[in-house]
């Protein structure tokens, strides 16, 4: 019995961190949200924003940088470009995690947009410095607005999922 | 005992803190080992590529099913003006079927005339989109068939509208294909009637723009833009799009096809063998 009370609390802990995977692979079908074009959307960064204020102990430093490598591992992006930006999100979220506690969600809303737009712009020149060119800014603004925008949904979602988490843990 | 416990435990909380930056440094030598051609980092990724491919394509089958019912119906719902619009294009195209067969009598007489050695037959097979990887960042696809199946690097991908990638990267069951949208892709192409030599040069716009253009070379809205050959790695004579926009310092070419919504894609071996497309060892 113990056993198995042991097997569900490690399954709802590592709950986030199969999300950000299934999210990330999600990504890649050839299925278009777009009118016109096909563009993956890193909505995994609302994921690591959220659980990086509310319950970092599900969802660690290293996992985070798991789950950016695989980003790098699946896209034709050299190996640590997306592993770069989700370490600095998590890690200005771990540096500003008492405040952002007591703050309420429009405020952390503008926050996570901020700290996106800040991570956007690293990787346009991450990108730059790689590869030469700059980053085209109409997808790249898509890109930007689609996830900030979709924040507040993805988030009721985390919100019930950390909290069935907090009651096994 | 318990002094030491607590200096065990802030020397931990002290370490913590420098985990993320020692993350970052990490990422960061992994971009630079990535660049420089590191023969791990390039195994890794051609291994996901196989690892990660049948995960997608069975995640995304009930996607496909919806997106394919949706074609089904608006088929359905327009086969009337569908019918009317091919009724339209058939009468259209067969005058160029005459014109077509004129031309290749005449083309096949003057072969004869010149002994002209034919080129190397192509060799065709059909994919399917197993991942499509555009982002911000980058325009690539990859399809479900590899080495097994015949693809090797530098076979040029089609659509029915035409030419749009070409393969990158090989691994037994699956391939990357990348295509002229994308930021890493240079094609040397032709330009127009007179044939003007450029490089198409991607930059994950939907309109990849053409770079050492001569500045004394007029070129106009609309001119055909069609694969040079130079280097040995793509055939010449194949078009890729016309001139969308020529505004001073920059031309713009649009496309007949950017790859997306896509399901399948025609690989096609034309037979080249440039030092360019061999794996480095």
């Amino acid at each position: 019995m113990k056993s198995w009370i042991k097997l569900k609390k490690n399954v709802w802990m590592s709950t986030p961190f199969l999300l950000g995977i299934l999210m990330i692979l999600l990504g890649q079908i050839p299925f278009s949200l777009m009118p016109y074009y096909h563009q993956s959307f890193p909505f995994v960064v609302g994921l690591i924003f959220y659980f990086g204020i509310f319950n970092p102990h599900v969802l660690n430093i290293f996992f985070v940088f798991l789950l950016g490598l695989m980003m790098d591992i699946i896209t034709t992006l050299p190996l640590g470009f997306y592993s770069f930006g989700f370490v600095f999100i998590y890690f200005m979220v771990s540096l500003f995690q008492s405040y952002l506690l007591e703050m309420i969600f429009t405020q952390t809303w503008f926050i996570f947009g901020l700290l996106f737009f800040c991570t956007d712009v690293l990787w346009a020149f991450l990108f730059f410095l790689i590869s030469n060119a700059w980053v085209s800014t109409g997808f790249w603004f898509v890109q930007f607005v689609f996830v900030v925008l979709t924040y507040p949904l993805f988030c009721r979602f985390y919100g019930r999922l950390n909290r069935k988490i907090l009651e096994v843990q | 005992m318990e002094s030491k416990l607590f200096r065990l435990k802030r020397i931990k909380a002290q370490l913590w803190r420098f985990f993320p930056i020692t993350f970052l440094l990490i990422s960061l030598v992994l971009i630079v080992l990535t660049i420089t051609n590191n023969p791990v980092i390039t195994w890794i990724k051609q291994g996901s590529v196989s690892v990660f491919s049948p995960v997608i394509s069975v995640l995304s089958r009930p996607v496909l099913w919806i997106q394919q019912g949706g074609d089904y119906l608006k088929n359905w719902a327009f086969t009337y003006h569908e019918n009317e619009r091919l009724k339209a294009e058939n009468e259209y195209l067969l005058k160029w079927r005459s014109l077509a067969l004129e031309l290749s009598a005449e083309s096949k007489e003057l072969k004869d005339y010149l002994n002209f050695v034919p080129p190397q037959k192509t060799r065709h097979l059909m994919a399917e989109i197993a991942m499509d990887e555009g982002s911000a960042f980058t325009r690539s696809f990859v399809v479900s068939a590899g080495s097994k199946q015949g693809v090797t690097k530098g076979m040029l991908a089609f659509s029915p509208k035409g030419l749009f990638a070409r393969v990158v990267e090989v691994v037994p069951n699956y391939s990357r294909v990348m295509a002229f949208t994308d930021y890493m892709s240079r094609v040397p192409v032709w330009v127009g009637e007179n044939k003007i030599p450029a490089m198409l040069i991607g930059d994950n716009t939907m309109h990849p723009f053409l770079q050492f253009l001569h500045e004394d070379e007029q070129v106009h809205q609309g001119d055909i833009v069609m694969t040079s050959g130079y280097v040995g790695v793509y055939p010449s004579g194949l078009t890729i799009g016309t001139l969308e926009s020529v505004q001073e310092g920059e031309v713009r070419v649009n496309l007949f096809e950017n790859g997306d919504g896509l399901f399948f894609v025609r690989l096609v071996d034309f037979g080249i063998s440039s030092p360019l497309l061999k794996e480095p060892e």
